[in-house]
C-alpha cells in the first residue's frame, strides 16, 4: 500500500504563528565575490536568533570542500575561538582553532576541484545576537562530499550589526552562489 | 522587508501501514507567490512490530546510483564515518519500538544549474545520532519526493511526515 499526498500548500496542518520565522535578506551572486556581507543588522531587533541558509561553490583549488570563515561587525582581531566535527569517509576528525583567532567559522563552500555543479549547503544558527551580557555564539551544519558539524563564539558581548561569511582560502565565491539570512522570533 | 516564511507544504500521520508516502507536484511558490528555495522535510517512523523501517529519501522518481553521501554518526560507543554511491538518501531506521527522528535540509531545490545538496541530522534516541551530507547528481527541479521503507516492511501507524517551504 502507497500513501499518495498531493504536495500543495493546504490546510492540513495548523499554520505557523505569523512573523515567527522570517526571511529578512537574500542575495544570489551574479558574478565572483571574495565575501558577502548583511549588514544594518541592527533593524532587526525584534527577532531573537538569526539563521543563515546558504549554498557555495568557490574558485579555490585547494580542495573540493572548503571552511567558510565569519566575522561580526567588521571585527578582524583575534576575538573567535571555533571547534569543529568532520566525518570524510575514512576517518572522524575534531578540529580546534588552539587559540584566538581572527575569524571563526560559518558553514563549507565547495572548492573548484568538486564535481561541476556541486555546491556546498550550510546551515548557521547566530543566537541571541542583540544580548549585550553574552558573548555571540553560532552553530553550523554543513556538508559537501564531508559531513561538519561547527561551533564558533565572538568574544564580544556588543550587538551584533553586520555578518560577514568570507571564503576560507581566500579565493572567490562563484557566480549563482546563494546567502539567505532569517530572524526567528 | 520581511518575508514571514517556512511554510507547511503538506503533512501526514500514517493512518495505517505503508510503505512509502510521496509528495508531488511540490509547489516553487508560496500563497503569496514568494519564490521558494529550499525544503525541510521533516520523517518521524515506526516500524511494524519487531520489524526494522528506514526512511529512505528520493528525488523525481530517480531510483538510480545518482546520490552520493558521507556519513558521520556516534553509537555511545564509536564514533564512525562512511561515503559512497547510493541509489537514495538515507534516514535513520526505528527497530519497531522506538521512533527515529531525520530532519533533512534541501537546498536551492529549483535550481536547474546546480546538483542537489542536502544536508541531514537523524537519530533514533535509544541507539544513535547521525549527520550526513548528500548530493542528488542532477541539475533538475525537485517536483516529486518518495520516502520508502528500506525493508518492505512498511512504516508503521503513526508515523509522521511533514514538508516545509523556505523563501529564500
Amino acid at each position: 500500500m502507497s500513501f499518495l499526498l498531493l504536495g500543495i500548500l493546504n490546510s492540513q496542518v495548523s499554520p505557523v504563528a505569523a512573523g515567527s520565522y522570517d526571511l529578512l535578506e537574500s542575495t544570489t551572486l551574479t558574478s565572483s565575490a571574495a565575501s558577502v556581507t548583511f549588514t544594518g543588522l541592527d533593524s532587526y531587533t525584534d527577532y531573537k536568533h538569526w539563521q543563515i541558509r546558504f549554498t557555495a561553490r568557490s574558485n579555490s583549488s585547494a580542495g573540493a570542500t572548503i571552511y567558510t570563515n565569519l566575522n561580526f561587525n567588521s571585527d578582524t582581531g583575534s576575538n573567535y575561538y571555533w571547534h569543529s566535527l568532520r566525518g570524510n569517509g575514512s576517518t572522524v576528525n575534531s578540529f580546534n582553532a588552539g587559540s584566538t583567532q581572527t575569524y571563526g567559522r560559518s558553514g563549507l563552500t565547495a572548492g573548484s576541484t568538486a564535481t561541476a555543479n556541486a555546491f556546498a549547503a550550510s546551515v548557521l544558527d547566530i543566537l541571541d545576537p542583540f544580548e549585550t551580557n553574552k558573548n555571540t555564539t553560532a552553530r553550523y551544519l554543513a556538508g559537501q562530499g564531508e559531513i561538519y558539524l561547527g561551533s564558533s563564539v565572538w568574544l564580544s558581548t556588543s550587538t551584533v550589526t553586520s555578518i560577514t561569511i568570507t571564503e576560507g582560502y581566500s579565493s572567490t565565491f562563484v557566480s549563482g552562489s546563494r546567502f539567505s539570512l532569517y530572524g526567528v522570533k | 522587508m520581511a518575508t514571514n516564511t517556512y511554510v507547511p507544504i503538506g503533512t501526514t500521520t500514517l493512518a495505517s501501514s505503508s510503505t512509502s508516502v510521496n509528495f508531488f507536484g511540490i509547489p516553487t511558490q508560496d500563497v503569496n507567490g514568494n519564490a521558494l528555495k529550499d525544503l525541510v522535510l521533516v520523517v518521524e517512523v515506526l516500524g511494524n512490530a519487531s520489524s526494522a523501517a528506514n526512511a529512505l529519501v528520493t528525488f523525481n522518481t530517480d531510483t538510480g546510483s545518482n546520490y552520493f553521501y558521507a556519513l558521520m554518526q556516534g553509537n555511545g560507543t564509536t564514533a564512525s564515518t562512511s561515503s559512497g554511491t547510493s541509489t537514495s538518501i538515507s534516514g535513520y531506521g526505528s527497530d519497531g519500538t522506538t521512533k527515529a527522528l531525520s530532519k533533512f535540509e534541501i537546498l536551492d531545490y529549483t535550481a536547474t544549474d546546480k546538483h542537489k545538496t542536502v544536508i541531514v541530522r537523524a537519530n533514533r534516541p535509544d541507539a544513535i545520532v547521525q549527520a550526513r551530507a548528500a548530493r542528488w547528481a542532477n541539475t533538475s527541479a525537485i517536483g516529486t519526493i518518495t520516502i520508502t521503507d528500506n525493508l518492505g516492511n512498511g512504516f508503521a501507524a503513526g508515523s509522521t511526515f511533514s514538508l516545509y517551504g523556505i523563501a529564500g
